[in-house]
Formats: C-alpha cells, structure tokens, sequence
C-alpha cells in the first residue's frame, strides 16, 4: 500500500463556513443556476445537489449561495497543499479536489500508511475541511477509492480489490459517453469489467477504458505533478457576512494569524513584516502595513499589533474579504546583513520609509493621485494606496490645477466672467448627488477662480487657476 | 394651452428629439415628448428618432388628440460624414424618401443596427429638410460645403445649449461655418427626455446600452440633465432670438402626417373586367351556391346583404379578397386552416370558406363584423396547419414579392423581471442578488402586486444602489426594447412598402419587420393579414387523412357530423387528453361540471376557463345558473339580448363592450376605449374616469346602484383576459371535430396526434397511455416494421386499426438515418445489424440508438447484447455522420464477435431504456411494477378512486408528471400523479405545501395520504402527508413540469 488520497468534497463550502459556521450554504453554478453543493445544515433542510435555485430556496429560504469559483477553489487546495506540505511532501495535487501522498516515502516519518492517514486527518480536520481519504496500491486506486469508498480503507485487512469490483462503473474518471455507454449494456460494475478481454473493450469503448484499468491496477504510470510549495505565505479569505466593524474583523484575523504561525513554524521560519489587505465591497482595497520591531513566528506575538491597527481603521465600507500575505521569511535566527544591500533591500527600504512616513503623518496623509471618469470635479481624482501607473482621459474640460477640499462662499463680486455657466450634474447613484452652474471668473485681485453656483444660488469658489 | 405670463413674443419648435424608441438613449415615451412639447407651449416638436419611425404612430395620435403640430423626421450618424444629420419629412414623398432612407441604412445590417453613408442621401435630397450638427473638427467645411450642394437651401445649422463648458466655442464655430456655407442656424435641443426628471433613468439606459454600471460609466453619461424639454423662457434666454423664430420657420415647411398614409390594396387580385366590388360579389355567390345547396335562408341572405353594403361602404373588399386568396392557396395545398375574429365570424366569410362556423349555428352580430364607427379594419386571424405555415409565408412572399410584403413587427418591452434585471445589473447589482430576489416572487399574482412582494423582500428599505432599483425599474416598466416580428401579421402593400413604413431585419435570416406594430397599423388604419400556425390543424389533418386511407374513403372536416351526443358524453367525463382547448388541467375538471352538450356550450367552455372570468368571479354563478335557467332575470329586454345566452354572465368580451355601450351608453367608439383601457389596466391603467361614466350612465338609465356595481366589478375583474366569442366560435368548431376524432376514430386520432409534436399539453407518453386506456393497441418500433413517422396498421375485419410507433421517437436517432433506413429495407426486412450497416449505411452512433430504443429485437437477443455487437465494428473506417468510406470486411462476421455473453436485461431494466432512449414504454409501467414487488401496499389505483366516497380517507402513489400553482389559484398547487391506471389529481393546499416542502418539491415519485373530493364527477385527492418515494425509481426518468 503506497499511496494516500485525500479527497475535499466541498473545499468552497469549508473556506465559507470558517467564518459562518452556522449558516446554511450551498454553492451554485450554471445557467439556470443549480445547487453544486451544499453543507450539512442546507442538506439537513433537504437541499440537494443539481436541484434548480427556485427548489433550494423554496426548501429553506435563509439559504446563502456562493456562486461556484474554480479558480478560487484551486487557490484552496494549494493552500492545504501547502499546509500539509510540511507533514507529508511530496504532495500531488489532483485538480480540482483532491491531494495525493506517497506514503512509502514517508514510511520513516509517520510509520505505516495508516498513521500517516490519522496525522494527516487530524491535521486537516483541525482546519475544519470535509475530507475523505482512502489508502490504495495505486494512486488512481486510492483516489477512486477516497471518492466512492472512503471508510473502507480504515481498516488494513479489507481486500481493496474487491471494494473496486462492486464500484459502479460511473466511479471512475472516464467521460460521461463511455459510462453511459457500459450502462447501457448492462455493465454497472468494475467488477463486471474485470472478466472482459481488455482488448474487447478497447475496441468497443476506445482507449480510455483499458487505460483507467492499467492505472488501477498500476500497469501504467500515472503522470504525476509535485506540489511546490510557494517561497511565501499567502491565504485568503471570503467573508460571508460583509462587516463595516473592525472588531468584527478580529476573529478571521485570528484565523489567518494561526495559519501563519503553524506555516512559519514548519518551516523555521519567522517575518517581521504583514501585509494585510481589506477588500471592500465597493471594489477598493484598505491596505495595513503591519511592522515588527523584531522577527517573530507566533500568532499571539502578531495579534495586539494588528488589533492596535484595527482600533485605529476608520471602516467607511463594508469589508467583504480579507487575505494575509508575508513575504519577508527569515530565519529563526538572528540575521546577518550584508555590506551593500540588494534591490530587494533597496525596495524595504521604500517600503519602510513609506510606512514611517504614514506612521508619522498618519496612515491617511500618504497618497498617490489619479484620475477618474467622473463629471463631478472633486470625484474626478482619486487617492491610491499603493503606487500604480495612471492614465488621463482623451478629452476633458478645462478643470483648475488647485482644487479646494472644500468650497468656500464666494465673499466678492466677480470683476470679469470669462466662461460659464457649464452645468454639472450626477451622482444621484451614491448619495453624492450635485448639480452646479461653474463659472470661471477673475476676482477683485486679478486672481482666476472657478465658481459655481448650487440649486439653492449660494455661490463659492471650487478651484483657483493660478 | 400657453403658460401664463409668457412674453408671446417667443415661440419655439423642437426639431430635434428622441423617444425611447431610439432604445437605450431616449428616456420618455413618445407620447411624453408630444404632451409635455404641448404644455409648454411649443409651436411644434420633431420625433427624430435615430434611423427610425417605430415610435412616430404613438406621437401621432397623441399629437391628433391634442390637436398638436408634430413633424416626422429621423436623426443618422454617417459612416463618412462627420457629426450628426437630422433629416425632416415636409410632405408625404419626403416621408416616402426618408423610409426608404431607413430601410436601406437598416437593411445592409444586423437586426437593431444600422450604416448609412453620403451616398445614400441621394433617395432624400430633392425631399427632406436637413439640419446638420458638424463634427467641430477641420473636415467640417468640406463635409459642409458637400451638404450645401445636395440639399441646396434645405441645409441648416443645428445650435445646441446643453450647458457644457464649450457651448459658446461651438456656436462661435458654428457662426463662422454658416458664414462659409451661406446657410442658416436653427436652435435645437437635442432632447432625451420630456421632463429633467428623468435623468437617473437616461443615466440607467446609458450604462445598459454600454453594458456597464452607472457608476462605472462615467463621462459616457450626460454631463447633466439639460437634454429636456425646456422651458420657453429659458430657451429665450439660451438663445438668440433669430435661431428661435428659425426653428418655427423650418417647421412650417413640414406639412407632413401619417394620416396622410393611405393603403393601397393590391390590385391583382381583381381580374379585369370586374371592380373589387363586384368580384367579391362574385366569389360570395359562387361560395353561396356550396354552402346552402337547399338555398339560402332568408334571414341570412338578409345578413348577407348587409355584410356586403357595409363592406363595400368601407372599401374593404380587397382585403376580404387577399385572404380569399390565401386561404384558397391554402385549400388547393391540403393545408387546413380556420378563420376566426370579429369579422371572421360572418356569411360572408362563410361564402369564403375562410370559416366553417355555420352563421346559422351562432348569432351573428352586424356591429360585431365591422365597425363604421371605430374606422378599425376589420379582424380576421387565419390559422394553419404549424407544420405548413411557412409554405403559406412563402406563398406571400412569392406573389407579392419581399419589397412588397413584410410582417409587422411586435415591440418587445420591458417588462417587471426584465426591467429589475437591466436595472440592477446597470446599479451594479449582484446577479446572484437579483436571482435571489426575484426567486418566489410570482408575476402574475394581481392581488398582491409584484412590487409588494419585492418591497416584503425587504427591496424597500434596502440601502445604496438596491434602494433605487424598485422606482427605477418602475420607470423603466414599459419601455421599448426592440423590435421583434409579429407572430404572422403581414403587411402587403400595392407597390413598395418601404414608401409606407420602414423596413428592417428580423433576427432570423430572410425574414423582415415594418417599424410598426399591429396598434400602429390599427391606429393608422391599414390592413394587416394574420397568418398564424396551430399544431392543431396538422394533427387534425393527418388524422382525417390516415381515417380515409384505412377507410378507403375520403374522410373531410365537412363529413363530420354534427352535434353527435356519443362525443359530448365523452368529454362531459372530463374525458378530453388530446382534444383542442379542453384538454388541460383545468378544463378537464370544468367538463364534468359544465356538461357541454351542444357547439355553443363548448363556445362557452374554451372561454370560461380564463383568467378573466376566473378572476372576475363568473364561473361559479354561470354553472350555478346552467342548473335553473329559469331562474334568470334580466334588468331589460336590451340586457336580455346581451347576456341570455350566457345566463346573465358575461363571459366573451364582446359582451362586456356591448354592455356598456347598452347600459350605460357608451358610443362604440368609447366603449372600444374602455375594453383598451381594461387591456393595459395592470400596465399603467387608471379606469376611474370610466367607472365614473358607467355608473353615471347606468344610474341615468333607471339601473340600479347595486346592479351597476356588480356589472363594474365583472369588469373590473375581466380585465385583460376575456376571451372573445369571435375566436371562441371558430375554436369551439375544432375542439368539437378533435373530439369526434378522439372518440370514433381513437387510433388514428393518437396517430395524428403523435405525428404532430410537440404540441398540445401531453407527453407522447401520456397520450398513448390514454389512447391504450381506451382500446388502441400500439405496437413497438421495430426496424423491420416501423416508418419513419407512426403509422396504423389496419386490423382484420371491422375493429380499430393498431398504431406502429414510428422511428421518430427514437431520441437519438437522426432523421437521415431514419430515412435511409426505411429507404434500404429489403423486401423481407433486415435480417442481421451488418444488414443495416451494410444497406443503409447506418452509423454506429444510429445503431446504438435503435438498440436503445428496442427497434432491433427482431434482430437481436437483448438491447444489451445488441449495443456490444454494434460496438464490436472497428472505428476510423467511418467518416463522421455515418458515410462510408470502404466496405469493411468486419461487415461480413457474424453478429457476435467474442464469446462473451452479456448479462440479460431483466423488466426494470428494460423500462429504464425505454424511458432513456423514447420518453415513453409499452411495457408494464414502473408503478405496475412497484406493486408486485409489494412496495405500494394500501395505495389505491387511480381508476379506485372513482369507488370512493367523498371525505374517504385514502392513500395514493403515483409519478409526479405535473406540478402547478397557477395564479388564479391563489396558492393552491395542484399536483398530477401518474399510475398504471390513469392520472390522479392532488390538491395541496398553501398551508400543507408550505409545511411539506421537501416531498412537495423534491418528489418524482409521491405518495400521499389524504382525502377523496369527488363533485359532480371530478375527484381530487386533497393532500394530507406527502411522502417522497424517490429511492424506488430512482433510476427511471419521467419528465415532470415544474412550476417556476
């Protein structure tokens, strides 16, 4: 017994439940959508895969549905690859749901395949994931046998052979034409397939058959992907219920943190450096620069400084998503430093400066500008975070270089009207609605101001010209 | 009407404004536009809607009843022109140009696009008014300087004052061009939207058309809300005065309108010598001479007569005559068809043979055939055969050619769902969000309104963008989409039509719509034909065929004979599965309750079982009243007239119209109002005013308050969905004929019927269970009996012949194969799969699907057998679709290759396949088998009930065929259970349903426990404990129709 499969049904459902554990949820996916899958406390009120929205809403009306993401659940099953990683490399992912281990190469570590099996179970049920596992000779033996008959495999004396013949034949990774095809001549088991001639079937059900058979039965090498573990720590996470309280952000923080620590610490590991990012439901990111004074690897040593910056957000928007990224691992060690310094010194040093400056000034005084389609003038720029390359539109009217925050009533009468009235007009879709008569006129001291008058005649003055 | 205080001195005309019929950028209704241009005070408005006329019908009338000067005109983007060129219609060969402008630009692109180009303007430039609004770029005096010279004095310079930084750079721009090009500048507004308000709204219709949210649109949308009509004074001070008084200038030049529009049938139809009028004399008298061989009784001659003066007073002859001609077409191809409408209905088209409705089996009405009031053409819908329909088309097409006849076209709407989608995707909604809030929510319901519930879905108090997506979408309710073609609306014009209205494609290839649709037509008052397709007919047809060929005489629709009882007998069982009109749900339970017993009593039947009547509380008080006609009292003789052959209930529209046109004195033009009024009550109506009138009117006319109440509220409830006696009539004529066919001739009926889908309510299954139920015997497909289509064997001696399922119903078989199959068939059959191969040139992929399907049992051992020796023919020496490259010699082995023996099928399996590969078996069916194995114990058959009494308890099983909450139920979900037996209906009432979800929704096989209703022979089991039983068929599909 060689391999070990590890099997997630519902490697979205799980990432969603961390936060939520208590909600019904079920994923959906296609047009019309249907129910993919579903967690326990959804099936309990009779939700079901494949059933049609309409039915599982009908069936429980508090239903939350996360529309299926096969890019997100890859990102998911690398993050467990990565976790286990450390306990059990090499790691074969197997897309989009399952991992593969070879357990005789880590005879010496575990013990037999079995042990390995309970360390790695216990190790991924402590992340709250749904697994099945299976223990096989080959690895589409086990991995067939994760799928369709994860709890035999508990027990070391059970014949795997005759599990696999009382499969249904719709157990295997063949395409859906050929199971309907065997269905069809009343072929429903592997079993059954056993006794044909392999070259009988071959020529009646094409190549596939015979070779999905010579993998169970390892007359044939699987091509095998090793899981390299990325040089950095990266997860994230989907919140289910958007929070505008950064207290609520505390416990997923607290979640993250721990995935972390057990990450550095298998790899010896420590940072002094968290790059923490908020995603909004407006599509805007919050940025948190976390910045120790010193290496450190433990969660609890992590936590008061990134509670001390969560005390300090100001939310103004819904949080929908959190994710956690270091990139700086040094050693458990002390470090040494080099005499000169590297890019990537170079680049932390900007990164440090910056974050200096924005501790110093406060995180709200340092910013990139750039521009946005927007009639209205002061949403026509808007503040990055994080420096990027921006862009002017084509064509846009004349607009004052000096922009006043906030408009103050004009004190004198214009002496000359040079242009005007423009009318300006939006922002009904976001509270922020204006509607404003601009002018641009010269002032009593020869200075160029840009004017406008609001619905109600007050006047004021936006912008300057110089 | 002048605003007060306006200094008289300013007068304006907008020549430049868009409706929504320009789709996606004008945000006001044309009607809007025109009314609100009123209320200001402007001296005229131009629709100009881009490249388009579609929504100039609806400004006109608005316009007429206001008594409002309105130009027509259209807006074009060149493709080598800069700027924008508005071209006006100053008189009706002007209009002419310009719909031919459009159908040119519109017909070299894609349905809802369009390409126009300078060469192009030569169709207009001796006609049209031109306004040009030039690019604001150096190419403008060359491209001007070439608008001068085709339009000569006709050009003018558009100014504009939207209020943007640049206005008075571009109107300075402007000043110098004419100064160059010697030519005038016109004020103009540009507008979108009849009133500023509806700015949020352009802003919507702006990010949908870009596919993007409002947020996210940007500087795409209008810097403000300035493109309105505005204000005199404010134009006043906008403007200077000369551009104004331009405006009116160039007006007073366009003396066009579509009233003008005239249709000029065509002529060919008339053979020389003869006017129409005396050529449709002719046909009638010819007609008259077969339809009353005895000669013509008096009083229909007298009808006739009348029909004739009025017809020929109205000038409607060739329209009588160009359906004439489509029907005799129709007659000389075999092709059934059926008239039917007001004007259908009457000696006349009886002459014609576009109706079989005798005018003696109904009573005809004179103000019912056309109205010289309403100057509406007259309504005649013929139906053909669906399967034909195109053939009819085509004949269209070919005798008037396609620059001469076009279907009309059908404005596709918003409509609730739609609008909330467009609107919240364009919010930036979450399309998730919105599924979820639309899931439950039931569209129909007209009690509780559609924005109630959503507003109970909390939509109401929702924040940000959701909390504007209600008013919104509401706003956007009603609103032009596009353009789609009528269902078979034809228009046909003397000579070009594209001089009458503009002609655009239709999505589907060679086919093309007018810009208007059936009111715009009606408003105008030209003709349209209305060629529709009922399956029907075809089923009818083949039926009528298959009785006279077994027969060995021919069998017609006029060798049917009336009124026999044994077929009213059948249906006052409810016995109706197959029969036109009668045969769903609700119809089959109001059979045995209104017991037709004679034509007008099916009259009666296909229209009552309606929203209208249903909703407008008619039903009860019409069988209550069946029971003791005597009983019935009429208010007067006039009210009598009206509604004593409904016993006191309206029950057609027409007589909801006549009522009020008796009672309360309604002129018929007036009463054609409110029967609109009705129509779009739900949409944006407001019957007040009308209400007021009737119960004024009735009150006037001595009835009393309580008697004039209930009569508003009947109609009130009718609303929209009153079904008129007119197409009442002509479908009561089939569902009699479909009847006698069902209960003489079941077998050929089935036949018919199976060679006709999809049609009708019914699987294929369901029928023939039905048709086995009553004695047909029907036999499997088989490769050696089977044609492609069913067909019926005939028994020996004088019993009813036996139907042989056809190749057709095999899934997944294509029809090719199916064709060269019977094509190649040896005289004594084929006798082994390499026969098939070898003669036919059958596939594998069409092998395995008659192994599926069971068609080689004569061939085979079992299907499974069959599959592996099919399988067993090597692949790669057939070319995809089953041609045959070389012969193989595997063609030549024997049928089973290897030793291997494959495992027999036992019943289960088999009906599993059968299900798979035909949707139907001929073998026991699954709940038979259920039985015996013991499964169903204490479950009642459906045929048991029928021994039950009323309040038994029972228990029953059955496959869930149906599953409905229709919305005049209010809740209930009726649930159809199907057992080797028959149907059984189950009543799930709201609180059960709700209580039991998961069997209620989950179940493809019930078992309920409940309780027996049994009414005037219509039983129902009222659901007590629904139990899934899902697991024991868990591997045979039934189709179910679920409710959503």
């Amino acid at each position: 017994m060689r391999w070990l499969y590890l099997h997630f049904p519902s490697l979205l459902l799980d990432h969603y439940a961390m936060t939520a554990p208590e909600l019904p949820l079920a994923v959906s996916a296609g047009t019309p959508p249907a129910i993919l899958q579903a967690n326990a406390i959804a099936r309990n009120a009779g939700v079901q895969p494949g059933q049609a929205l309409a039915t599982a809403r009908a069936l429980r009306a508090q239903l939350h549905l996360i529309p299926d993401n096969p890019k997100r659940e890859h990102v998911y099953l690398r993050e467990v690859a990565a976790s286990i990683y450390p306990l059990a490399a090499p790691v074969f992912p197997w897309k989009p749901d399952g991992l593969l281990v070879d357990a005789r190469a880590l005879k010496r570590l575990h013990g037999s395949p079995w042990q390995l099996e309970r360390h790695l179970l216990e190790h991924i049920r402590q992340r709250a994931l749904q697994v099945q596992s299976a223990i096989g000779e080959t690895p589409r033996m086990a991995r067939i046998l994760a799928r369709w008959a994860p709890d035999c495999s508990q027990q070391p004396g059970q014949c795997a052979d005759q599990i696999l013949a009382r499969l249904p034949v719709t157990a295997t990774d063949w395409p859906e034409s050929v199971k309907e095809r065997l269905q069809r001549m009343g072929l429903k088991t592997l079993g059954q397939l056993f006794n044909y001639c392999p070259s009988e079937l071959t020529r009646r059900l094409g190549p596939e058959v015979t070779r999905e058979l010579q993998y169970l039965r390892g007359e044939r090498r699987e091509a095998l992907d090793e899981f390299l573990p990325p040089p950095f720590f990266k997860q994230h996470l989907e919140l289910l219920q958007e929070t505008a309280h950064a207290e609520a952000l505390r416990f997923p923080l607290q979640r993250l943190l721990q995935e972390l620590e057990s990450f550095l610490r298998q790899r010896q590991h420590a940072t002094d450096c968290l790059l923490i990012r908020l995603k909004k439901t407006s599509g805007e990111t919050t940025r948190l620069d976390v910045r120790l004074s010193k290496a450190e690897h433990r969660a609890e040593a992590f936590m008061p400084l990134v509670a001390l910056h969560l005390e300090q957000l100001q939310l103004d928007d819904e949080v929908k998503a959190i994710s956690l990224r270091v990139t700086r691992l040094l050693p458990l060690a002390a470090p040494a430093t080099d005499l000169f310094g590297t890019p990537q010194q170079t680049h932390e040093e900007v990164a440090a400066l910056l974050s200096r400056l924005r501790a110093r000034l406060g995180e709200k005084q340092v910013h990139q500008v750039q521009c946005r389609a927007d009639h209205r003038p002061e949403r026509a720029w808007q503040r990055l975070d994080t420096p990027a390359s921006t862009s002017m539109p084509a064509s846009f009217p004349l607009r004052p270089l000096w922009l006043l925050h906030h408009p103050q009533p004009v004190s004198t009468a214009a002496q000359r009207w040079l242009a005007g009235p423009e009318r300006i007009q939006g922002g009904w879709w976001d509270g922020d609605y204006v509607r404003r008569d601009y002018y641009i006129a010269e002032l009593p001291q020869g200075r160029r101001a840009w004017l406008y008058r609001n619905a109600e005649g007050q006047w004021f003055v936006h912008g300057w010209f110089g | 009407m002048y605003m007060a205080g306006l200094d008289d001195m300013t007068e304006y005309a907008e020549l430049h404004a868009l409706s929504n019929f320009t789709f996606l950028r004008g945000a006001s209704h044309p009607e809007e536009l025109v009314e609100q241009a009123h209320v200001l005070g402007y001296r005229s408005l131009a629709l100009t809607d881009e490249c388009s006329v579609a929504g100039l019908v609806r400004a006109h009338i608005r316009a007429r009843d206001l008594g409002f000067h309105l130009i027509t005109g259209s807006e074009f983007r060149l493709q080598d022109l800069p700027g924008l060129l508005v071209l006006l219609a100053p008189n009706r060969d002007a209009y002419a140009a310009l719909s031919q402008l459009i159908t040119r630009a519109r017909r070299r692109c894609a349905k809802g696009h369009y390409q126009a180009f300078r060469e192009d303007l030569f169709l207009c430039q001796h006609h049209c008014l031109a306004l040009w609004q030039p690019g604001f770029s150096d190419d403008d005096t060359n491209a001007g300087q070439w608008l001068r010279s085709t339009f000569g004095r006709h050009l003018w310079l558009m100014a504009e004052r939207p209020l943007a930084q640049n206005d008075q750079a571009r109107n300075q721009w402007l000043a110098t061009l004419a100064e160059t090009l010697d030519c005038t500048i016109v004020a103009t507004g540009h507008a979108l939207m009849h009133r500023r308000e509806r700015k949020p709204l352009q802003d919507l219709l702006t990010a949908i058309r870009l596919g993007t949210t409002v947020e996210n649109a940007g500087l795409a949308l209008e810097a403000n809300g300035e493109r309105y009509l505005r204000p005199l004074k404010r134009l006043q001070k906008l403007f200077p005065a000369a551009w104004l008084e331009e405006s009116l200038r160039v007006a007073q030049q366009c003396q066009f309108s579509p009233a003008e529009l005239r249709y000029e049938y065509p002529a060919e139809l008339v053979p020389k010598g003869h006017t129409p009028s005396s050529w449709l004399r002719t046909l009638v008298h010819r007609g008259e001479k077969k339809r009353f061989p005895e000669g013509t009784p008096a009083s229909i001659r007298k009808q006739l007569e009348k029909e004739l003066a009025l017809i020929e007073e109205l000038a409607y002859e060739p329209f009588f005559l160009t359906i004439e001609d489509v029907v005799a077409f129709a007659r000389q191809h075999g092709i059934l068809c059926q008239g039917r409408g007001s004007a259908a209905n009457s000696v006349v088209c009886y002459c014609l043979e576009i109706t079989e409705v005798d005018p003696r089996r109904i009573n005809l009405l004179l103000e019912r055939f056309i109205s010289r009031e309403r100057n509406e053409p007259p309504d005649i819908d013929v139906d053909f055969e669906h399967e034909r329909r195109e053939e009819v088309i085509q004949y269209i097409y070919q005798k008037y050619g396609r620059e001469r006849a076009a279907l009309a076209a059908t404005v596709i709407c918003y409509r609730p769902r739609s609008a909330l989608r467009d609107a919240g995707k364009a919010l930036g909604l979450d399309p998730l969000y919105l599924e979820q809030l639309f899931e439950g929510i039931d569209w129909r319901d007209r009690e509780d309104g559609w924005q109630q519930q959503l507003a109970r879905k909390g939509l109401a108090d929702a924040r940000g963008s959701a909390g504007l997506l209600l008013p919104l979408a509401r706003e956007l309710l009603g609103f032009p989409r596009h353009l789609s073609q009528h269902v078979g609306g034809f228009v046909i014009a003397a000579h070009r039509i594209a001089d009458l209205v503009p002609v655009e494609n239709a999505a589907m290839a060679e086919r093309t719509v007018i810009q208007w649709d059936k009111d715009d037509l009606e408003a105008l008052g030209l003709l349209k034909v209305d060629v529709l397709a009922l399956g029907m007919l075809t089923a009818i047809r083949r039926t009528l065929a298959l009785v006279s060929q077994y027969r060995g005489r021919p069998l017609g629709l006029a060798d049917i004979p009336p009124e026999d009882p044994a077929v009213y007998a059948m249906l006052q069982k409810g016995q109706s599965m197959g029969v036109f009109q009668v045969e769903s749900r609700a119809q089959m339970s109001m059979l045995p309750r209104l017991r037709p017993a004679c034509y007008y009593d099916l009259v009666v039947e296909v229209a009552i079982v309606r929203p209208g009547p249903i909703q407008g509380d008619m039903v009860h008080p019409y069988l209550k009243r069946r029971k003791q006609p005597e009983r019935v009292h009429y208010p007067n003789e006039r009210i009598r007239a009206i509604l004593e052959p409904t016993l006191g209930v309206p029950i057609f529209q027409e007589q909801v119209i006549r009522l009020a046109m008796a009672a309360a004195g309604f002129s018929a033009g007036e009463a054609d109002r409110l029967r609109r009024a009705m129509a779009a009550w739900k949409k944006h109506g407001d019957l007040s005013p009308f209400r007021q009138k009737l119960l004024q009117g009735m009150r006037e006319r001595g009835y009393s308050e309580a008697f004039a109440e209930q009569l508003y509220r009947q109609m009130m409830g009718f609303g929209g969905y009153g079904f008129p006696e007119s197409h009442a009539a002509s479908f009561a004529l089939l569902v009699y004929v479909s009847a006698w066919l069902k209960h003489h001739e079941p077998a050929a009926f089935l036949c018919g019927l199976l060679n006709s889908q999809p049609m009708g309510f019914y699987s294929p299954s369901q029928l023939i269970q039905e048709a086995r139920r009553q004695g047909v015997r029907v036999l499997p497909v088989d490769v050696n009996e089977s044609t492609l289509e069913h067909r019926l064997t005939p028994a020996k001696g004088q019993g009813q012949p036996t139907v042989r399922l056809g190749l057709c119903i095999i899934r997944q078989l294509r029809r090719q194969a199916a064709h060269a199959l019977v094509a190649a068939r040896p005289e004594q059959g084929y006798r082994s799969i390499q026969d098939l191969r070898r003669l036919a040139g059958l596939s594998t992929a069409d092998l395995e699907a008659l192994a599926g399907g069971g068609a080689l049992r004569s061939l085979s051992r079992n299907r499974y057998q069959a599959r592996w020796d099919i399988l067993a023919h090597t692949p790669g020496l057939e070319l995809a679709g089953g041609c045959r490259v070389q012969e193989d010699p595997s063609d030549y082995a024997p049928d089973s290759t290897g030793e291997e023996t494959l495992p027999e099928p036992d019943e289960a399996d088999n009906l599993i396949e059968d299900y798979a590969s035909l949707g139907l078996s001929l073998a026991r069916h699954p709940m038979a088998l259920l039985r015996e194995q013991g499964r169903l114990r204490h479950c009642l058959r459906a045929t048991e009930l029928a021994d039950c009494r009323s309040g038994q308890p029972v228990r029953v099983a059955g496959l869930v065929t149906g599953r409905q909450r229709p919305g005049s139920a209010k809740g209930v979900t009726f649930v159809t259970l199907e057992d080797e037996t028959g149907n059984i209906n189950v009543i799930v009432w709201t609180a059960t349903a709700r209580a039991q979800r998961q069997p209620l929704l989950k179940a493809r096989l019930m078992h309920v426990r409940g309780v027996v209703e049994q009414q005037e022979g219509v039983i129902h089991v009222i659901a007590g404990r629904m139990t899934e039983l899902n697991h024991l068929i868990d591997k045979l599909s039934t189709e179910s129709r679920d409710f959503r």
